[in-house]
């Protein structure tokens, strides 16, 4: 068995400032408890493969913009 | 409710604490009673015993209380009512809780029907035995009934 457990970061919290949605809110619409939503910003639990592709709908954006196995660059560091 | 707050840590201390000495107790008392001679006048077997009971039912009270807010999520025959309720992450937290209790309770009742049943017949022996056995054979018997194990 593999032990080697891979950090997933994400860009949940910058997307959810976003589009102006408090945890609650997110959570209500993921269908998890608000906790869990913090768990996530935080790093300390990686979701599943379908709570990923529900946030992603929600952002309405790709997966790979919200979940990496690298750490995300800051958005002023990226060219445009 | 302060008793329940968790620490920096995310570890509940308190409630872990308040748990964890009564049936320690319990048991220390209990087992210091047996040790006193029955024939003596000034022997203190009675009062290890009632200080036995006091414990055991200080942990009964204590169980009930502290759990009962968590009684859906933690007491295995109930949780299943609301287990829809409970996101994948409260899920997966539940489920290494019961892994871990079913680990430390399968030493706890090892050690103690050891220590109980040391002396005993062999027949009540085997008994005791063919339990703990069951008990460390139980996860593969109920994955043998699981499909995707």
């Amino acid at each position: 068995m593999c032990n080697n457990i891979v950090m997933i970061h994400n860009r949940v919290a910058v997307l959810r400032t976003e589009i102006g949605l408090s945890r609650q809110e997110l959570a209500d619409k993921a269908g998890v408890n608000y906790q869990t939503i913090g768990f996530i910003e935080r790093g300390d639990y990686s979701p599943s493969l379908e709570l990923a592709f529900k946030f992603t709908e929600i952002f309405n954006v790709g997966i790979t913009d919200v979940f990496s196995d690298k750490p995300f660059k800051p958005l002023i560091e990226r060219k445009i | 409710m302060k008793m329940t707050k968790k620490s920096a840590s995310g570890h509940n201390w308190t409630l872990g604490t308040l748990l964890v000495i009564p049936p320690i107790l319990t048991l220390f008392f209990t087992n210091l009673s047996t040790y006193q001679p029955l024939y003596e006048t000034d022997t203190n077997k009675y009062i290890y015993e009632n200080l036995g009971v006091v414990f055991l039912s200080l942990f009964i009270l204590l169980t009930i209380l502290m759990s009962f807010r968590h009684r859906f999520v933690y007491w295995p025959f109930l949780s299943k009512h609301d287990r829809e309720s409970m996101d994948e992450r409260q899920l997966i937290v539940r489920n290494r809780v019961y892994e871990r209790s079913y680990k430390m309770m399968a030493i706890a009742i090892t050690l103690a029907l050891y220590g109980l049943n040391l002396n005993d017949n062999v027949m009540r022996q085997m008994f005791v035995w063919t339990f703990v056995c069951g008990y460390f054979a139980m996860p593969l018997i109920v994955a043998a009934r699981q499909k995707d194990s």
